[in-house]
């Protein structure tokens, strides 16, 4: 119960859910006895839940699975194999010179700082973006997006552990992207080539250049380090034993 | 984190399944339009699924769809507000309030709403989370990712700009 003396729709929807616990589940059962505005809400999420059951679900199932496959097939796989194309003629010791030639990649605006290995040791990052219901496309040097574009990352870790990636937006506003809001870097899966992270983040009403920067660190990194860092040299940020790739696109209005 | 991969349909129907309804509701609930909120909640659920995917537990799950729906269907509002209205809704007049503020606490869910829809745009995902779902400050701070404090001051100002509405207009 809040401090208002209700349910809150959080406890609500938990108690649809079957996710509280036995005790908690008494308490709830018995506030909404007592209580006519929590006994409303349980009796419309109820209502809703029958017409989404019996309506909503059946009609909607197959246009969110058509959405789904759609994105996480075709925005991933079509843009995996026109990059790997490159990368197999030339070899993947050559990847950061095929990032320079191939489809919607960038690499001038590159900053690889920190630890020093070989071409094929350098971690990677790649953005993408979806325009309203559009197709994904690559985010390239001097793109320009719109608010409300979401924009999704593929990295490749290259041995790196831990990862954070980040923006800096044009008004200097410095915000976690992935793991999104949160406050330290995480734990990357390790993988052979490229990985598609989670999620995508949907650009707000801030115009003006945006730099995205992927922190790659076999320590985790808490996103205080990674922002001093970027003010200190938003062009060029270095830490001990950190890696940054940059990439930098323009929002502009529709 | 979740590894790239594509889940089978068997799997986002049993989360569309399971989590559809909070989404459903909740939409239907803001947008007061049937065909409006079925829209919404493929769209929302689309946006949620990796995060309910990757989720801990079923609170968390809710907490990523309270923020994505009540952002999207603020957004629906504020479009289809822009479309009906040649004015600005946090145009307000500056006049002393009337001491509304002490009822604002108890303010039932409808008319939040019609003073939400009314207020800036900043304001107005602290008030749904804080009016509507009854949400303690501290857990809309955690949804949103903002500090305890700035709700804070995001509710007063909401409160302010209510009661100079409330004095001029009433709510009706």
């Amino acid at each position: 119960m809040n401090a208002r003396g209700h349910l809150s729709s959080e406890t609500i929807d938990l108690l649809l859910l079957s996710a509280l616990s036995a005790s908690e589940t008494n308490e709830a059962k018995q506030h909404i006895d007592g209580c006519d505005d929590c006994r409303t809400r349980w009796r419309e999420l109820n209502e809703d839940k029958a017409r989404f059951e019996q309506f909503v679900f059946a009609r909607t199932l197959p246009k969110v699975e058509a959405r789904v496959l759609a994105e996480r097939q075709g925005f991933f796989e079509r843009f995996r194999l026109k990059l790997l194309l490159p990368v197999l003629a030339v070899g993947a010791a050559a990847l950061a010179v095929v990032f320079a030639t191939g489809p919607g990649t960038q690499t001038e605006d590159d900053a690889y700082v920190g630890i020093k290995g070989g071409a094929s040791s350098q971690p990677s990052f790649e953005l993408f973006a979806v325009r309203g219901q559009g197709s994904a496309f690559p985010v390239g040097p001097g793109a320009e997006l719109h608010p409300s574009d979401r924009i999704r990352f593929v990295v490749n870790p290259a041995g790196a552990k831990y990862l954070l990636v980040a923006s800096t937006d044009g008004a200097g506003v410095f915000s976690v992207y992935h793991p999104f809001g949160a406050d330290k870097s995480q734990p990357v899966a390790e993988v052979k080539s490229k990985l598609e992270l989670p999620g995508a983040v949907e650009l707000d009403n801030t115009l003006g250049a945006e730099r995205v920067v992927a922190v790659f660190s076999d320590e985790p990194l808490t996103a205080q380090q990674v922002e001093a860092a970027l003010k200190a040299d938003a062009k060029n940020p270095r830490l001990p034993g950190v890696r940054f790739v940059l990439r930098e696109f323009r929002k502009v209005a529709p | 984190m979740a590894a790239t991969g594509v889940h089978t349909g068997e799997r986002v129907s049993t989360l569309y399944r399971k989590f559809g309804t909070a989404i459903f509701s909740r939409c239907r609930r803001l947008l007061k339009d049937d065909a409006l909120a079925e829209d919404a909640t493929q769209e929302v659920f689309v946006r949620v699924l990796r995060h309910i995917e990757s989720a801990p537990d079923d609170a968390t799950a809710l907490a990523w769809i309270y923020r994505i729906s009540t952002n999207y269907c603020l957004n629906q509002i504020r479009d289809r507000s822009r479309q009906a209205e040649p004015t600005a809704p946090d145009e307000l007049p500056e006049g002393e309030g009337d001491g509304a503020g002490s009822e604002m606490e108890m303010l039932d869910r409808e008319t939040a709403m019609k003073l939400i829809r009314r207020a800036p745009e900043k304001l107005q995902e602290v008030a749904v989370l804080y009016y509507v779902d009854g949400l303690e400050q501290e857990q809309v701070a955690k949804t949103l990712g903002i500090s305890r404090r700035t709700v804070i001051n995001r509710l007063q100002e909401f409160i302010d700009r209510s009661k100079k509405f409330i004095s001029r207009d009433g709510v009706a």
